[in-house]
């Protein structure tokens, strides 16, 4: 626990040292060459408890189907989906990572030929002829299959180098081409979205009924205070509504004087004192005051 | 103001507060902390679900580690406290996988998991509306009796606090975020507003170091009221006479 502590204590001193002291003296002393390996460093940690929430949310649903709940189908859905999304996702990661690579490759070659065209050896027509049969593998259109062809059979660098021009020329087609037609991408675009997407959207369309629900409920005079609320909310809609504020401008302006006075008044007020209240905590959990906090 | 030197006031009041908090890290002087009265009905709720024989769910939202998420700790302790008394089993929904890590050492460290009835953490999903809608299958799943709301929320504060509605749960909501107390406050039976979500574990707690949390807030909050008199002063000051 002491080791979590020194640990807490030096991290959160780094960067508010980080944050307050000027840039020349940080570069001084080589702290801005190292910040982006740091800052990496902080987000490999965050993805590390990215598998914990896959352990817990895989945990919770398989007990769910061996145990045959009454959810389970639910949770079978779900299980489905996870597999699904990373099987595809994988898939789809892994050809785009080999069609960089052979583009990279082939970048390689054009540049060793440029520099050496004259050169072409046996060790370095075998070279071109397993790039020629790479590309072939990879069976995008975008690859004119003559400039594949024509590798196979070329004597001189300065040719290898003008027909891989050719070939890297078509990366960005090829690479579109990849995602279309390739059956990884399509079915981990369509999970995505055709289906993750539109679900939230979905979900966030319900606002607008549960909004009415509530302004509903809340506008019911039952106290002086809602009654202020209700009028006060009506003013601000009747400013916001171009038809009704074409009428009188007034309405535009106690809309203005409403949202830019009091609400301001009460959010700077809110924020003020949550902010306080944050650092205040922020420095107790950085120098291990804290009782109530894991470990403590 | 010259803003170039943002980081040197920044600073300065850090280390004020740094000061502060060190100072009072133990208040032992008698200090009556404010009635608030969302948080002497966490009690009520907690003993409501025993009573129905139902769950209680306890969410801090679209929260990431930070102070937000370690004051809703604060909470989340006295409730799994009063939880663990009385055999009520807590479902802790969770939105960040960082927290489900934090809340599994937590439980651990404070023996909650050794209770007949130990609480349940539930990773739902990173994204926003995926997780509002993880939670509204799980409250009408079981029938919640009780929802505790408390930390950072954003657009699906109401889809969350509407699905506790539905099966006509008990609510208790708090949150930083200004623009979703007004929707909480249309759907929940009680809500904290702002900072009284930092003050709540003390006043449910009365712990000493809590106490001079309470404290630090205060005299920080107090010198930045003087502050900003004293800038509104000199800048009228100033313009009167030049």
């Amino acid at each position: 626990m002491r080791l979590a502590a020194v640990v807490t204590f030096l991290s959160g001193l780094y960067f508010v040292l980080y944050f307050l002291l000027p840039e020349s003296v940080l570069s001084s002393w080589g702290v801005m060459a190292l910040h982006p390996a740091i800052t990496q460093g902080y987000i490999v940690v965050g993805v590390m408890a990215f598998g914990v929430g896959i352990i817990n949310l895989s945990a919770v649903h398989l007990r769910q189907i061996f145990l045959g709940k009454k959810d389970a189908l639910f949770s079978f859905v779900l299980i489905t989906s996870l597999l699904s999304t990373i099987i595809f996702g994988l898939l789809d990661w892994h050809r785009e990572l080999v069609l960089a690579r052979f583009f990279q490759k082939a970048k390689a070659y054009q540049t060793f030929f440029e520099a050496h065209p004259d050169a072409m050896s046996d060790r370095e027509t075998a070279s071109v002829h397993a790039l020629a049969t790479e590309g072939t593998q990879l069976r995008v259109q975008a690859f004119d299959p003559s400039v594949i062809t024509q590798l196979t059979q070329v004597t001189q660098g300065r040719e290898v180098a003008l027909h891989l021009a050719a070939l890297v020329a078509v990366k960005e087609d090829a690479e579109k081409e990849s995602l279309q037609t390739s059956i990884a991408a399509a079915v981990s675009s369509f999970l995505h979205e055709g289906i993750f997407v539109p679900l939230g959207s979905s979900m966030f369309a319900l606002l607008s009924f549960y909004i009415a629900s509530a302004a509903f409920r809340a506008f019911r005079l039952r106290s002086f205070e809602a009654a202020l609320l209700m009028v006060t909310a009506v003013l601000v809609v009747f400013g916001q509504v171009s038809f009704i504020a074409s009428h009188w401008d007034g309405f535009a302006l106690i809309r203005n004087w409403l949202l830019t006075v009091p609400n301001t008044a009460a959010f700077r007020g809110i924020s003020l004192g949550a902010s306080v209240a944050s650092i205040v905590l922020a420095i107790r959990v950085w120098l291990s005051m804290d009782n109530n906090q894991a470990g403590s | 103001m010259n803003l170039e030197h943002a980081n040197i006031y920044t600073g300065t009041f850090l280390f004020l507060s740094f000061v502060i908090v060190i100072y009072y890290r133990r208040y032992t002087d008698h200090v009556s902390v404010r009635r608030i009265a969302a948080v002497e009905m966490i009690s009520y709720g907690v003993a409501r679900a025993a009573e129905a024989g139902k769950t209680i769910v306890f969410t801090t939202g679209i929260s990431t580690l930070g102070p937000v998420f370690f004051a809703c700790v604060t909470l989340l302790k006295s409730v799994l406290m009063k939880a663990k008394k009385l055999h009520v089993p807590v479902i802790l929904p969770q939105n960040s996988p960082e927290c489900v890590a934090y809340l599994e050492s937590f439980l651990e460290a404070h023996e909650f998991n050794e209770s007949a009835c130990p609480p349940s953490i539930q990773f739902l999903s990173e994204d926003q509306f995926a997780f509002a809608s993880g939670y509204m299958g799980l409250v009408h799943r079981h029938q919640t009796e009780t929802a505790f709301l408390f930390g950072q929320f954003a657009g699906e504060s109401l889809i969350l606090s509407e699905a506790g509605r539905q099966v006509q749960a008990f609510q208790i909501a708090g949150s930083v975020s200004p623009e979703q107390v007004p929707f909480f406050i249309c759907t929940c039976d009680y809500t904290l507003i702002g900072e009284e979500l930092f003050a709540a574990g003390a006043y449910l707690s009365g712990d000493k170091s809590d106490i001079g949390n309470l404290r630090a807030q205060d005299i920080l909050k107090l010198l930045l009221m003087v502050l900003i008199a004293g800038g509104i002063l000199w800048r009228l000051c100033s313009e009167v006479w030049s």
